[in-house]
């Protein structure tokens, strides 16, 4: 049973966040176990959100973990620390998307089934949005997430995608536009 | 009449929250006219808020044990620090046709010439990496202790029997610049000629408001076959307890490349960063660096801080102690090399900065042993003697002597 989850980390007093940093600086294990706690669930719902697999953003989840002590050198500790991991998590879920992307072993065993009575069918399977938001182009996908659900600017998520701002803004149209064709069929497209 | 509406995507903006302020005026002036615009922005919001609004699944319980199991085991890995993806400029379509062909060739000839090697920064890295052994950077150092044992790389990863050095206080360092020789012995106390010159200095400093030293140590080889080679380091060292904090290495030139560098960062019982070699002031080659550092190994010490280590202890007849050089970390065999440290007498030596009362240690590894001088006074190490080694540029015996120092 998964512990419940904590405040985030960013709600706490700087000294505490502080000492909590450098411990897990230091490879302590208990504190990274407790950040985890306090993160995973909405580090996973991004990775999943992005990758729109739970086994890809368990792996994305295992990887911003794995390398967080040593990826910690780099934080500087002037920004929150849960957007800090959460662009993190971003940069290391659309790594993996990109490497899926470009994988010549997946076979059609790796998708999904629809019949998969796994966790993330069942929690938004029955939900028409959801099954909306995932039958959207990826590239549409991705910036709706990013931008809509996740809360980026259109300039961060053109630097993590490597588009320009203005293909952004294009493609966030362009997915709210389908989504809402989805959603409601006779709604004054324009 | 008829209505100019707002293109979608500025209602879009609008609904995000990113439209200007004066666009946000006149947008307003528009929806207190126009309901049709008014009600896509609130579909909008009402889409945004439902998605917003969405479960998604949690994470499998075991999840946080495969993660600290995996760190226990030693596996790392190199997260993204940048979002390195570029943004494309405009590229009219026949030239970027033009490009790729061009990118692609160059691409096809570098993959067909090289190894696999990855070299993506925005993908996390393994510390697995292998590559093409000829490119598989090994530290060669220079001077003082570690090259004393690079014949016996193979065993490098063996535990040490004695225990690790204890009671260091790295407050019992002082600033200074110390200058060393190092000399072909032809003869039992006679030091035929020099074969390569070093200087070490170490200066107070602070990392992050805590007290460190940090050490900068520059060492010229005898000309090889391609040339003299310079080899630089620095270092920064916590005060208190002489743990290394970061450390980076030069070496120019090494095997085909104009210069190796070298970057690590010691974070817990990790060593992460970065390698790179260069040809023609150009990076070819770069690789990263996450190790783990077997706690029971320690604690872990560059060879260039290694004439410092002992002023942090007091010796006495008897005394022992063990650490691991560190290596450059690129390689798993090139990670550390366990020393063991014995007081084995003392005496008075004489070296071209001066005479002074040593300590005469042994210093060891499996069988190969070899001797080393340290100031009394100090700590400071004022000789060493390397017989016999075979390691590159030094055909027969050798010593490393003190030949100045600047307090």
């Amino acid at each position: 049973m998964m512990p419940r989850p904590l405040p985030a980390l960013d709600d706490q007093l700087p000294e505490q966040m502080s000492s909590l940093i450098t411990r897990i600086r230091d490879g302590e294990p208990s504190a990274l176990a407790e950040v985890y706690n306090r993160y995973s669930s909405q580090l996973m719902a991004l990775a999943w959100r992005l990758t729109g697999s739970v086994e890809d953003a368990e792996d994305v989840l295992h990887d911003v973990f794995l390398g967080l002590p040593e990826a910690l050198r780099h934080y500087d500790e002037r920004g929150a620390f849960g957007q800090w991991i959460r662009r993190v998590t971003a940069r290391v879920a659309l790594s993996a998307i990109r490497a899926r992307r470009t994988s010549r072993e997946l076979s059609i065993d790796d998708y999904p089934s629809i019949e998969s009575t796994d966790q993330a069918d069942s929690a938004a399977g029955s939900v028409p949005i959801q099954r909306a938001i995932d039958s959207l182009p990826e590239p549409l996908r991705l910036v709706f997430v990013l931008k809509t659900m996740e809360g980026h600017s259109h300039a961060h998520i053109s630097a993590l995608l490597g588009i320009s701002r203005g293909t952004s803004e294009v493609r966030l149209h362009r997915a709210t536009r389908m989504l809402r064709l989805a959603l409601h069929s006779d709604h004054p497209d324009r | 009449m008829m209505i100019l509406h707002p293109s979608a995507s500025t209602l879009q903006r609008f609904s995000d929250g990113d439209a200007t302020a004066k666009e946000h005026q006149r947008l307003s002036a528009h929806f207190a006219e126009c309901h049709r615009c008014r009600n896509i922005v609130g579909s909008l919001r009402d889409l945004s808020a439902q998605a917003r609004a969405l479960a998604s699944p949690s994470p499998s319980p075991a999840l946080i044990d495969r993660i600290l199991a995996d760190r226990a085991a030693g596996e790392r890995i190199i997260l993204p620090q940048r979002d390195d993806r570029p943004t494309r400029p405009f590229v009219d379509r026949r030239i970027a046709a033009g490009l790729l062909v061009a990118i692609g060739a160059a691409g096809y000839f570098a993959w067909a010439s090289r190894s696999s090697f990855t070299t993506a920064n925005d993908s996390p890295q393994r510390a697995s990496v292998t590559g093409d052994s000829l490119d598989l950077p090994i530290s060669t150092p220079g001077l003082f202790l570690s090259r004393l044992f690079l014949p016996s790389l193979a065993s490098a990863s063996e535990p040490s029997s004695l225990p690790p050095l204890k009671g260091v206080d790295g407050r019992r360092l002082s600033a200074g610049q110390y200058f060393f020789s190092r000399m072909e012995v032809t003869a039992p106390g006679v030091r035929a000629h020099t074969t390569g010159r070093g200087s070490l200095r170490v200066r107070a400093s602070s990392d992050a408001g805590a007290p460190s030293w940090h050490v900068a140590h520059e060492w010229t080889l005898e000309p090889g076959p391609s040339g003299v080679r310079l080899e630089t380091e620095s270092l920064v060292v916590r005060q208190r307890d002489l743990r290394t904090i970061t450390r980076s290495v030069h070496v120019s030139p090494y095997l085909r490349y104009s210069r190796l560098n070298i970057l690590q960062n010691f974070s817990g019982d990790s060593v992460s960063g970065f390698m790179s070699a260069e040809r023609n002031n150009k990076v070819t080659v770069r690789r990263p660096i996450a190790r783990f550092l077997a706690p029971v190994a320690g604690p872990y010490m560059s060879e260039a801080f290694a004439p410092l280590l002992l002023s942090s202890v007091r010796l006495h007849p008897g005394w022992t102690g063990s650490l691991s050089l560190l290596g450059w970390a690129v390689v798993p065999e090139d990670i550390r090399y366990p020393v063991q440290l014995r007081v084995t007498g003392e005496e008075r030596i004489r070296v071209p900065a001066g005479e002074f009362d040593c300590w005469r240690l042994e210093i060891s590894r499996g069988a190969l042993v070899h001797n080393y001088w340290v100031r009394k006074s100090d700590g400071l190490g004022i000789r060493t003697r390397i017989d016999r080694t075979r390691s590159a540029g030094a055909k027969g015996n050798h010593e490393i002597v003190l030949i100045r120092e600047v307090k």
